[in-house]
């Protein structure tokens, strides 16, 4: 491998690694992602991200900043911006839950929703770059001086080459790109009065750009250092996590990420109703096949603030449930339904005003029961998305923060039936940046994975609870908003 | 010093307070608890009873007592006067079937015509037949049946454990009706119905006028001498509406193991939308009343989830604002009698990572326990009771949050009464009948409560959960008997 600084921008966290040319993490930064409001909705803080990586990189021993021969920048898709040519920005640098552009997609009639996803492979939504290009596009006007919409990671890959390019599997989470062409879709932006031309050129995530010698020199680097955009983050997490055909990524961030790696794209009408998104894999080659749960990891914080634990508490209260769940000493059917849709619904229905619902609390609810049934419920959703794949998984490779919940992880295990494959290294996505940055192939194995295997009488257990909670389930995933 | 005792056999525990016949101060009192489980030997609400006496310092220096006690809980007695199986409790869920089967078999607006009740699984009536219906045997041998105050009466007067003298139970007004054998038309019994019920006919109290003694107590109870007046007692809303000098307009909500809202009225009601039970009142009035299941205890276990104090759940509600940001919950943690849903649990609805906060979860709780009950209100003026001031009392009443909030979801005044235990005071006032011929007038000092915005968005949202979830089809609460 080649020594490399990532960068990967999440939703809640911007997390800095130095991995040295053996893929060992000599350092590492974890930031939250600074955001601000506007009027409409929230935008990247740019002045605060940039102090957040030039510090990191700048605070690091001399020998290490010499090592280094690559900068991987990886992150949430969808955000983004108008660019300049000049690098000045023509719209605000949007989050990806932002839906500021939705009413651009609104008019949109069923025959062009269905063209759309024949082309992109995207269900209709205005979390995808496109709508949010539209409304940067009108609200610049005249302003818009020949931007270019990049995503976040791309942004801060030009600013630090003084050059614009985007990335396949980030072009493919804009709702504008033609997965059969891999070019950039003109049908599709015409939708929405938009020109082809308003996207930069395409490149994959093993092609980067030679860094800038003023943003070198500003931050201690070598001239010849490159900096690759590597992509999307649950995509490069495949990547890090040596994802073969057949096997699911099970990622865990902020949201939960479902991905399968394909030869073709799946656009048939089952996975459009789906609402399951195919994109370009970083390596420009493959396909992936991805949904995502908009509650995943966020869900610990929710609980830590709503019952006054630390994490320590918390994560204490989890090994407790955990090792009495095990045991049998603790009944899932004391715990109360969770729909845990704290931050809007799965695929198929994937509605961002839909919110958690908790049935079934009795008078003797506990603190403890609301955890477990969160964590329940969480898996519970996992395996009903999961049923949307054309596809079973040979194999399940989890990584991200569930790594360290060993309640998550044995009840999904449970649920599912199968046994998973839990990635002991934390920051998987970011070996995967250097993977791509480096071209070359990254194997699952150096993650030092661990198996939790299903139990057969809690697989039952669980499989009859599921059976007994089926109705209320599906009414509570069914009512209205 | 003339003294009276009032008791209070109620769902939780037994309470004594022992009171000034001239002006009501309240010297001294005891309790005991009662078992959590919702079928229970009666044996227990007696000893209960012996233990309050006890930790009230006994009654010897009393020269009256009287009964107030849980409505409806049936004691099912044979021949001899032995207590032949456990009662069900009235919030004991497990009747519902059997108060869907009486519906069905002699139709719901007819339960209501003849007793003023809309059917609920608490009433006594249900209770017999559940008895009938889950243990044949037993309700093949039930000589008499009482509810818990008539039972504890009869103790009292010496009687009890193979002695018999079944003729010598006793109940009042209020008692007889929650047992939907009794009609608030004529003042008698609709022997009908309860044979109905059991299958065969077996002996019922003696209903007494509201003046009545019910007896003398008897020999060697430990605590209580023996030959003084017993009153005739009372349901425990009775009790309380007494003690609290009901005017007509005056409406209760109380808020204790149970909601209940009720007002004084001279004429029966017959709600045949199935909201409004029709009781008596321990005056020789009536008391129409609409309960709920779940109250006070809401307020328990939601500080139990959130790690913290009552005060802190009050300060905690009264930092969000009403309508608490979306987050709604339907407070049905023990199931629920209206609206008719006894086999489901309680619901936190429209979580979001915005709104889901402890101070919101705080304020939804509050509101959705208050919005239950005060649904219940427009029940009232569906049967022309006309609230004109919301009297809040209960152990939820302590609750500042809820204080303030009950405000911005009714238009009438609220007031709420210098603290006390009312039904143990009702119930001595009927110690000082017993003992004079007529009530004693003791004074009842309330506080009427800052007024607020009303906030039409709390019952406009829990009315939206209970749509969601398929409780209601419209906004307005569903009939508890359907």
């Amino acid at each position: 491998m080649q020594a490399a600084i990532t960068i990967d921008i999440g939703t809640t966290d911007v997390k800095l690694c130095m991995l040295d040319a053996q893929a060992n993490m000599v350092a590492f930064a974890r930031h939250g992602t600074p955001v601000v409001g506007d009027r409409w909705g929230e935008a990247y803080d740019l002045d605060a991200l940039h102090g957040i990586i030039i510090d990191f990189i700048t605070s690091m021993d001399a020998v290490h900043r010499a090592s280094v021969q690559r900068i991987a920048i990886t992150g949430v898709g969808e955000s983004g911006g108008l660019v300049r040519a000049d690098l000045s920005l023509a719209s605000p640098m949007i989050l990806w839950h932002d839906h500021r552009g939705a009413r651009y997609l609104s008019d949109l009639a069923p025959a062009d929703r269905a063209l759309i996803y024949r082309i992109t492979g995207l269900p209709v939504n205005a979390n995808y770059g496109l709508s949010k290009v539209a409304w940067a596009a009108e609200h610049a006007g005249s302003a818009v001086g020949g931007g270019q919409w990049l995503n976040i990671s791309e942004y801060l890959a030009a600013s630090m080459t003084n050059r614009r390019w985007s990335e396949y599997s980030l072009a493919s989470r804009t709702m504008a790109f033609d997965l059969a062409s891999h070019t950039w879709s003109a049908p599709v932006c015409a939708l929405l009065g938009l020109d082809v031309s308003i996207f930069p050129e395409l490149r994959p995530a093993t092609d980067g750009s030679q860094i800038a010698e003023n943003f070198a020199r500003q931050v201690g680097l070598s001239y010849d250092v490159n900096v690759h955009v590597g992509g999307h983050d649950h995509m490069v997490g495949g990547i890090g996590a040596g994802l073969r055909h057949g096997e699911l990524l099970n990622s865990t961030g902020t949201t939960e990420g479902l991905l399968f790696v394909r030869d073709t794209p799946s656009c048939d009408e089952r996975s459009e109703k789906s609402k399951l998104a195919n994109g370009a894999s970083c390596a420009g080659s493959d396909f992936t096949l991805f949904a995502s749960i908009p509650t995943g990891g966020s869900a610990f914080s929710t609980l830590q603030s709503m019952l006054n634990l630390s994490a320590e508490a918390l994560m204490g209260c989890i090994a407790d449930l955990y090792e009495r769940y095990i045991a049998g000493a603790f009944d899932p059917r004391s715990a109360p339904l969770v729909l845990p849709q704290f931050r809007g619904s799965a695929p198929p229905a994937k509605s961002a005003s839909a919110r958690a619902l908790i049935a079934g609390l009795d008078s003797g609810a506990s603190a403890e029961q609301v955890v477990f049934g969160c964590f329940l419920g969480m898996s519970l959703q996992l395996s009903d998305v999961l049923g949307l794949f054309p596809q079973g998984p040979e194999r399940v490779k989890v990584i991200g923060p569930a790594s360290r919940n060993p309640l998550w992880l044995q009840l999904k295990a449970d649920l599912l039936g199968v046994p998973l494959s839990v990635s002991r290294f934390p920051e998987v996505v970011s070996r995967g940046a250097q993977a791509l940055a480096s071209d070359l192939p990254c194997e699952w194995e150096t993650s030092r994975p661990r198996d939790v295997h299903p139990g057969a009488a809690r697989t039952t257990q669980l499989g009859e609870w599921a059976a007994e909670n089926r109705q209320l389930w599906e009414y509570l995933k069914g009512a209205p908003e | 010093m003339t003294l009276v005792a009032g008791i209070d056999s109620s769902t939780q525990s037994c309470k004594v307070t022992v009171r000034d016949f001239e002006t009501g101060t309240h010297l001294r009192e005891g309790k005991a608890s009662h078992p959590t489980e919702t079928i229970v030997d009666p044996e227990v609400w007696w000893r209960a009873l012996l233990t309050a006496v006890n930790r009230a310092g006994g009654l010897n220096d009393v020269a009256a007592i009287s009964v107030s006690g849980q409505q409806h809980t049936p004691v099912f007695l044979g021949p001899t006067g032995e207590v032949l199986t456990e009662s069900p409790l009235w919030n004991d869920t497990g009747s519902h079937a059997q108060m869907v089967e009486l519906n069905n078999e002699l139709g719901r607006d007819e339960w209501i015509r003849r007793t003023g009740l809309p059917l609920t699984l608490s009433d006594t009536v249900t209770k017999v037949r559940w008895l009938r219906a889950t243990n044949p045997e037993v309700a093949a041998r039930i000589a008499a049946v009482a509810v818990v105050h008539d039972w504890l009466t009869w103790r009292l007067m010496g009687f009890g454990q193979g002695a018999g003298h079944l003729d010598r139970l006793t109940t009042d007004r209020s008692e007889a009706s929650g047992t939907a054998y009794w009609s608030p038309d004529t003042g008698e019994y609709c022997l009908d119905l309860f044979e109905h019920a059991l299958g065969k006919s077996a002996v019922l109290p003696q209903v007494l006028g509201p003046l009545d003694r019910a007896g003398v107590t008897g020999l060697g109870i430990p605590g209580i001498p023996a030959g003084i007046p017993i009153g005739v007692g009372s349901g425990d809303n009775a009790a309380a509406a007494l003690a609290l000098g009901l005017s007509e307009g005056d409406t209760v909500l109380s808020l204790g193991t149970s909601g209940v809202v009720y007002a004084r009225s001279a004429a029966p009601v017959h709600d045949f939308t199935g909201y409004v039970c029709s009781y008596a009142d321990a005056t020789g009035d009536h008391l129409p009343l609409v309960a709920t299941l779940n109250a006070a205890r809401n307020l328990e276990v939601s500080a139990a989830l959130l790690g913290c104090t009552h005060m802190e759940l009050s300060d905690l509600a009264l930092m969000s604002p009403p309508g608490a940001e979306g987050l709604t919950l339907l407070p049905y943690f023990e199931g629920e009698r209206t609206p008719d849903l006894p086999h489901e649990r309680g619901s936190l609805h429209n979580a979001s990572l915005t709104n889901f906060t402890r101070s919101n979860f705080a304020r939804a709780v509050i509101e959705g326990t208050l919005a239950s009950q005060v649904v219940m209100l427009d029940a009232l003026r569906h049967c022309d009771v006309q609230p004109a001031r919301l009297i809040l009392i209960g152990g939820g009443a302590r609750s500042a949050a809820v204080r303030q909030i009950l405000t911005q979801l009714v238009d009438i005044p609220v007031a709420v009464p210098e603290s006390d235990e009312y039904v143990t005071k009702g119930a001595a006032m009927q110690a000082g009948a017993a003992l004079a011929g007529s009530f004693p007038t003791w004074p009842v000092s309330l506080t009427q409560l800052p007024e607020s915005a009303f906030e039409a968005q709390i019952v406009e949202q829990h009315n939206t959960a209970k749509v969601s979830l398929g409780y209601s089809g419209t906004s307005s609460p569903t009939c508890p008997a359907e």
